[in-house]
């Protein structure tokens, strides 16, 4: 039998390593609101947002490889799940109030699509430049576990895609004009 | 296991909507075996286009689609529609004639995933269906999609949007979201309200329908009319 | 539905890869990941550095973790999830459209809190009886410790027409007492694709664009249906 190559494991170097808290459940996971508008009044204490991993940018490190071998799927560290997302487009900036507006389709549940504001203090400063109609942007509500304790987090970070090539716009060309050449019109009644 | 029942008599007119929501697909029987596919979507379990496949189980031979409609691009209305077109290459195939432009075509083509990774399922699936086709028919306000003597009367089928006006807007807003250099590959959002979408009047000669799609709330508007009385479901 | 503890979504490609070309300093000037992030992949993180050669490519940011190795890419996400770690997949192969890949897997894997040991047992037993074990060992614990499923469409007998498939695992949880892991993994080999002139790396980019969504949603119907199905009294 010939069997697939697998690709549902990363084989690893043994460089990622794991780190296994023991989660201790809240008595009451905390409501979930829906999104209109997230501005700087509603931003939960600064703390909650600092990642982990920001702590301990500066260590220093020594360079180490070892050979490949099969991981032990526990080593991939995870430390969080969504509550809800949605995917955002911007439809206007407005600089001087400092917000954009937005459309959010939820990614969770039967949820109606709507408008709403959010504060550009949302925007991390690499993201800044992305902040224009049409931005694609991932606003995500999640609990976070981290050495056993559990905080709603959210993030917001803006679609990155590579632009479109001078090949690629070529091939648009080619195949629009394709497409035009088979369409014709209807009779129309009067 | 669906029990699809029998298929509707010659003189039996009949309207099924297909969907996880409000109609995502709908198959309308004229009259003596003439059937009209409006839009599509895809079965979850067997992955087929549902109104495809109910016409297979009712027994309807593909030959006696004459006409299948895209009322808009967006993905949650065409999915499968493809493979539809695919199963009845003798029907006739319209969509928007917001399309018949070369700025717009050049936006399906951007996002059908033929020069790209696809960024639009919906803009994939008219791609594939405007490629495999000789012809492809633009409807707007006033264009006769479909025109027949059936049981006597004169049935016809006519498009009632987009109107003209709504070129330039629709056009300008694809415009946006259109391949240029130095611009980042991302999807075009649907936007709403949608006006490039088709809306079908079918006229029974004595009964009417009406089909409209994405024009707001309800999603499908149909008005049958006997007389004085109609009803909307949506 | 259950709402998993951690949820994790990670990438693995198999293909010929130059782990060289695919560095943070690669990944912002292409615009795929923004210079604080490139910052924090250079710098390295908590005894994690940063590793990028012809033979190896190993760094992470706050919300990613990425592996390539000659014959292997994997992209993992890390803290909140979010469709993000698929653009940025997506993005990668979009860049490196001659590299030859020959399958792509979208993995989705969650950790879930069961209420007691008695549940945390039900499960194990519910997916893997004891009746042979307990026979075989009467006077020891038996308990499941891996468990796999192999998905793949079509009737059994009947000769495979596609090598893609899915694959869905469980194991019990080593992040949280009475928890289950539960993998799903979406594998694609290239070769069922419909190709429309696209090159390999191409296909897995629309792959990934076109089928993470709904591998996700069937990923977690999925985990749901296999716990309340092995829970129900």
């Amino acid at each position: 039998m010939n069997l697939p190559i697998p690709t549902n494991f990363p084989i690893a170097p043994g460089l990622l390593s794991s780190t296994n808290p023991v989660v201790r459940r809240q008595s009451e996971d905390p409501k979930f609101v829906p999104v209109l508008k997230i501005s700087r009044s509603t931003l939960p204490s600064s703390n909650e947002f600092l990642d982990a991993d920001s702590h301990t940018m500066n260590q220093g490190v020594k360079n180490k490889f070892e050979p490949p071998m099969t991981v032990d799927f526990r080593a991939i560290r995870a430390d969080s799940t969504p509550l809800q997302i949605w995917e955002g487009t911007v439809i206007e900036v407005d600089h001087k109030a400092s917000v954009m507006h937005v459309e959010l389709n939820a990614k969770i549940g039967q949820i109606p699509r709507h408008t709403g504001e959010i504060d550009l203090e949302w925007v991390t400063e690499q993201d800044k430049d992305l902040v224009n109609p049409g931005a694609v942007f991932y606003l995500t509500l999640y609990k976070r576990t981290e050495r056993g304790s559990i905080q709603n987090s959210q993030e917001l970070r803006f679609r990155r895609r590579p632009s479109w090539s001078a090949e690629q716009l070529d091939q648009i060309d080619k195949d629009a004009a394709k497409l035009l050449s088979k369409m014709k019109a209807l009779p129309t009644s009067v | 296991m669906i029990d699809y029942g029998a298929p509707p008599a010659d003189n039996e007119i009949e309207v099924t909507l297909f969907g996880p929501g409000y109609g995502e697909a709908i198959a309308v029987h004229l009259g003596e075996g003439n059937w009209m596919l409006v839009d599509s979507c895809i079965d979850p379990e067997s992955k087929a286009s549902a109104s495809g496949t109910y016409l297979e189980k009712i027994g309807v031979d593909p030959k006696q689609v004459r006409s299948i409609i895209a009322t808009h691009w967006h993905d949650d209305h065409v999915r499968g529609i493809s493979q539809l077109a695919s199963k009845h290459p003798t029907a006739e195939f319209s969509i928007s004639a917001v399309f018949n432009d070369r700025e717009a075509t050049a936006f399906l083509a951007a996002h059908s995933g033929a020069s790209s990774s696809g960024l639009s399922r919906g803009a994939k699936e008219l791609f594939e269906v405007i490629q495999g086709r000789v012809n492809v028919f633009a409807a707007l306000n006033r264009s006769i999609v479909l025109e027949a003597t059936l049981n006597g009367h004169q049935v016809k089928v006519t498009a009632l949007s987009p109107v003209k006006a709504a070129f330039a807007q629709s056009i300008a807003r694809m415009a946006q979201y259109m391949a240029r250099k130095d611009r980042p590959i991302n999807s075009a959002p649907e936007l709403h309200p949608n006006l490039e979408a088709v809306t079908l009047h079918i006229d029974l000669g004595g009964d009417a329908i009406l089909l409209g799609a994405d024009r707001g709330r309800p999603r499908y508007l149909w008005l049958v009319s006997r007389g004085c009385r109609s009803m909307v479901v949506g | 539905m259950r709402t998993a503890e951690i949820l994790t979504s990670s990438f693995v490609v198999v293909g010929d890869f130059n782990p060289a070309i695919i560095s943070p300093d690669w990944l912002e000037k292409n615009d795929l990941i923004g210079k604080e992030d490139a910052d924090v992949a250079r710098e390295g993180s908590q005894g994690r550095p940063m590793l990028v050669s012809h033979q190896v490519a190993v760094y992470e940011t706050g919300w990613f973790a990425l592996q390539v190795l000659d014959t292997q890419f994997s992209l993992t996400s890390k803290g909140a999830f979010s469709p993000a770690t698929k653009d940025l997949a997506a993005g990668i192969f979009q860049l490196v459209p001659h590299t030859p890949v020959t399958a792509v897997g979208l993995n989705f894997l969650a950790h879930f809190k069961l209420e007691s040991e008695d549940e945390y047992n039900q499960v194990g037993d519910v997916l893997a009886p004891k009746k042979i074990w307990d026979t075989l060992y009467p006077d020891e614990r038996t308990g499941l410790t891996d468990l796999t499923i192999q998905v793949q469409p079509g009737i059994r007998g009947e000769p495979l027409e596609t090598k893609s498939e899915k694959c869905i695992s469980v194991r019990p949880s080593n992040k949280i007492k009475y928890g289950i892991f539960l993998s799903y993994n979406d594998h694609h080999d290239l070769s069922d694709e419909d190709k429309i002139d696209l090159k390999p790396a191409e296909l897995v980019a629309g792959i990934i664009d076109s089928e993470w969504e709904s591998s996700w949603h069937d990923a977690l119907r999925v985990f749901d249906v296999l716990l309340s199905m092995s829970l129900e009294k």
